[in-house]
């Protein structure tokens, strides 16, 4: 269960980079390649420095145009998704 | 699983080290792609197998103007390796560290190493066989995707066919079309550099594709002339009902071409120069998906949106 106060890093065989605001992220251990756009990249660049799961919702509510109902459902589910995908793990 | 658990008898007894028996004191030199690739300790058979696989692009010697990586081979006994049910195995596994990449697979053992320059070696305990079960093809891929990565380039699994003064290069996965592709373009007079394995990189400021020795499904196409062409189009392959072509934006472009780039997609300590490689291409000549059709009318699309 991700909350707010959870932490996370990037999985030891994933590898990111930003290329033109959009990011590629490869499991290398599975071989796969994800592409996130402009939001996801923000979304990863916070986890990936152990921002918790608030101040990343704090912070996409401050650098976007969005409610922070919006912000944290939308927040949760990518954290989800990226920790499913390997990318992530929890830290806390 | 441990790495080689699956070929080797005993992988922790790995060779730490390119140094060995020798088959015998052959030496063939293969020529492609601007590059020597040098091969020594061969035995007669072996030698003699190589220069009926590789052919023209063979000869004795190397003449110190190109630039070249030494290929070792060395005798290894049969007993060093699993012995199992398997008739024959054509996977492998690779193993990575910062300087060196271990190779294991069904009767073979490799290693590239950077001392700083680019060197392999490959255990073998097979003969004849070293060629005719692809034993030294294979070991070859993976030293000239290491070498063309060196030398700022990729090995793409892809199909390439020539074109007008350069050539359109077809990737994806297996099963994207890269065979059926090569096969409408030679029914209409296309020649085929490669259905299987392509080099790209950039001579004089220009994106080039290098035709290389190894073939697909299409088989080897010797009408082919060598050399280089320049690339008039990046097409990443999906099939569909109807003909259709779109731009991918910078990452989509990076990501489509990584997951074509066998053997180097994988190593962690190449990720940052294989990524800084492939959005190179992109700036050059901007990858496209093609969805095209069985009829062989995709051509007149590429014809529109040709990079010149």
């Amino acid at each position: 269960m991700i909350d707010a106060t959870t932490e996370f890093r990037t999985c030891s065989d994933a590898r990111y980079r930003n290329i033109g605001g959009e990011g590629i992220v490869v499991r290398q251990t599975a071989g796969e390649v994800l592409v996130l756009n402009e939001v996801g990249v923000r979304v990863l660049d916070l986890l990936a420095t152990g921002s918790a799961v608030q101040r990343v919702i704090d912070a996409l509510g401050a650098d976007y145009d969005v409610d922070a109902a919006t912000a944290e459902r939308d927040v949760m589910a990518y954290a989800q998704e990226l920790l499913e995908a390997g990318v992530i793990e929890r830290l806390t | 699983m441990t790495f080689g658990a699956s070929f080797i008898d005993e992988p922790d007894l790995f060779p730490a080290r390119q140094s060995g028996e020798p088959w015998g004191a052959e030496r063939v030199v293969i020529h492609f792609a601007g590059n020597d690739y040098v091969c020594d300790g061969l035995s007669a058979t072996q030698a003699q197998r190589l220069r009926e696989k590789f052919g023209k692009l063979c000869s004795a010697v190397t003449d110190g103007s190109r630039p070249s990586v030494e290929i070792r081979i060395f005798r290894v006994a049969a007993g060093d390796f699993v012995v199992d049910e398997r008739e024959w195995d054509f996977d492998f596994d690779l193993d990575y560290a910062p300087t060196a990449i271990g190779v294991a697979g069904f009767h073979v053992m490799g290693r590239l190493d950077w001392t700083p320059r680019l060197q392999a070696a490959l255990w073998t305990c097979e003969d004849s066989q070293l060629v005719e079960r692809a034993i030294f093809e294979n070991m070859l891929r993976i030293v000239v995707a290491y070498h063309m990565l060196e030398q700022g380039g990729v090995l793409l699994h892809s199909a390439a066919l020539s074109a007008d003064c350069g050539a359109h290069v077809f990737f994806g996965p297996s099963g994207a079309g890269k065979s059926t592709i090569s096969r409408l373009g030679c029914a209409e007079g296309r020649s085929v550099l490669s259905d299987d394995m392509n080099a790209l990189r950039v001579r004089d400021d220009v994106l080039v594709v290098e035709k290389l020795p190894f073939a697909g499904d299409f088989g080897p196409s010797p009408d082919t002339a060598e050399g280089f062409f320049p690339v008039r189009g990046l097409h990443r392959l999906e099939q569909g009902s109807a003909h259709e072509i779109r731009t991918l934006r910078p990452a989509a472009a990076v990501a489509a071409l990584l997951e074509c780039a066998p053997f180097v997609n994988r190593n962690p300590f190449r990720y940052d120069r294989l990524v800084d490689v492939l959005a190179d291409l992109h700036v050059r000549v901007p990858v496209q998906v093609l969805t095209f059709a069985r009829d062989g009318r995709y051509w007149e699309i590429l014809e529109s949106s040709t990079t010149r």
